[in-house]
C-alpha cells in the first residue's frame, strides 16, 4: 500500500467500520482513478474534509453514535449513583479523590463491557471506542465527585466551573494545584498514548488485511 | 406509523441536484464511481462538481430507493471498480424529473419574454 492510499485509509476512518467493509475498496479505487486522471499525487484537503464530513454524517445517521452517547450518559449516571456506598471511605484523607477513583473504576468497567461488545460487532473502530470509553469514565467520575459537598478550602470559579469541575474538586483537595496539574498531565498522556497505540495497531491490521 | 411515514418520505423524496445528474449519467449505460463523476462534470458543462464522498452518499441513497442497482465489479490496475446501472424505477424517476425541469424552464422563459417589454414609467 502506498502513501496516498494510506492517507485515504486514514481519511476513511471517519466512516463506520461496516460501511468501510462494504464500500471501502470501491471508494479507494474511484479516488485513485480520480487522482490519476487529475494528476494528483496526494489527497486534496477538500476531498479529505468531504470524507470526514460524510463519514461523521454516516455514523450519526446509523444511530450508533446516538446509541453510544445515550450509553455514555447512562453509564455515567449509573457509576455516579452506584458509588454512593463508598462514602465509607470518607474517613480516609482525600475523600473527593476516593470518590473520583470509585467513579473511574465503575465507569471503566461499564464502558469497557459496552464498548468491547460494540467493537466486536465491528460497528465502531477501536480508536472511537477508546475515546468514547475515556469520555464515559471522565464524565462519570466528574459527576460522582460532584455528588458530595465541595472540599473545604477549594474555591471554584471562572472556567473551572465547566466539565472538569468534579475532577478539580478531587485533585485540588488532595494534592494542591501543582500536583493536580501533574496528575492531569499524566492522565491525558496515558489516554493519548493508549489512543495512539490502538490507532497504530488498527492501521497495522488494516495494512495486513490489504496485503 | 412513524416508520411508515419515514418510508413514504424516503420513496417519494425529490431528487437532489447530485442525484439527478448521477441518474442522467447512468442513463447512458453502466458506469463506475469515477466514470459517473467525470461524466457529470462534462455533461453539466462544469456547472456541477461532485466530491467523491458526496457521490457515494448519492449512490447509496439512489440504491436504497431502488433507482439504481449494482452492475458488477472489475479489477483494473489492482483496483476494484464497482459499477452501477439505472434500474427501471430510476428510468421513470429521471423522466419525471426531466419533465418537471422542462416545465419549470418553460415557465421561466415565458415569464422572461413577457417581462422583456419595456416597463411603463409614469
Amino acid at each position: 500500500m502506498n502513501d496516498r492510499e494510506q492517507q485515504y485509509e486514514r481519511a476513511m476512518l471517519w466512516y463506520p467500520r461496516t460501511w468501510r467493509d462494504r464500500h471501502g475498496r470501491a471508494l479507494m479505487a474511484d479516488l485513485m482513478d480520480q487522482d490519476d486522471a487529475r494528476g494528483r499525487v496526494a489527497p486534496s484537503n477538500a476531498e479529505r474534509w468531504a470524507l470526514a464530513l460524510h463519514g461523521i454524517g454516516k455514523r450519526l445517521s446509523d444511530g450508533r453514535a446516538a446509541g453510544i452517547a445515550a450509553a455514555a450518559v447512562g453509564a455515567a449516571l449509573i457509576s455516579a449513583a452506584a458509588v454512593g456506598p463508598l462514602e465509607v471511605f470518607a474517613l480516609l484523607p482525600g475523600v473527593a479523590i476516593t470518590r473520583f477513583a470509585g467513579g473511574v473504576l465503575l465507569g471503566a468497567g461499564l464502558a469497557t463491557l459496552l464498548l468491547v461488545r460494540q467493537s466486536r460487532r465491528r460497528s465502531i473502530s477501536p480508536v472511537v471506542a477508546l475515546l468514547a470509553a475515556a469520555g464515559i469514565v471522565f464524565i462519570g467520575a466528574c459527576l460522582f465527585s460532584l455528588l458530595g459537598p465541595p472540599p473545604a478550602g477549594v474555591a471554584v470559579s471562572g472556567p473551572a466551573q465547566f466539565v472538569p469541575l468534579g475532577w478539580q474538586y478531587a485533585a485540588y483537595s488532595t494534592f494542591g494545584p501543582a500536583l493536580a496539574a501533574a496528575a492531569a498531565t499524566t492522565v491525558l498522556c496515558t489516554i493519548g498514548g493508549l489512543v495512539a497505540f490502538t490507532s497504530v495497531r488498527h492501521h497495522a491490521r488494516n495494512d495486513a488485511l490489504a496485503g | 406509523m412513524m416508520l411508515q411515514m419515514l418510508e413514504y418520505q424516503r420513496v417519494t423524496k425529490r431528487l437532489s441536484e447530485t442525484e439527478f445528474w448521477v441518474l442522467v449519467s447512468l442513463a447512458g449505460g453502466r458506469r463506475h464511481g469515477y466514470g459517473v463523476l467525470s461524466e457529470v462534470e462534462q455533461l453539466s458543462e462544469g456547472t456541477v462538481r461532485i466530491r467523491m464522498a458526496t457521490l457515494y452518499a448519492a449512490l447509496e441513497q439512489l440504491a436504497s430507493r431502488e433507482l439504481i442497482e449494482p452492475a458488477g465489479e472489475e479489477e483494473v490496475l489492482g483496483r476494484t471498480r464497482r459499477y452501477y446501472r439505472l434500474a427501471s424505477g430510476g428510468r421513470t424517476e429521471l423522466s419525471t424529473a426531466a419533465a418537471q425541469r422542462a416545465a419549470a424552464a418553460k415557465t421561466a422563459e415565458t415569464r422572461l419574454r413577457t417581462s422583456a417589454r419595456p416597463a411603463v414609467t409614469t
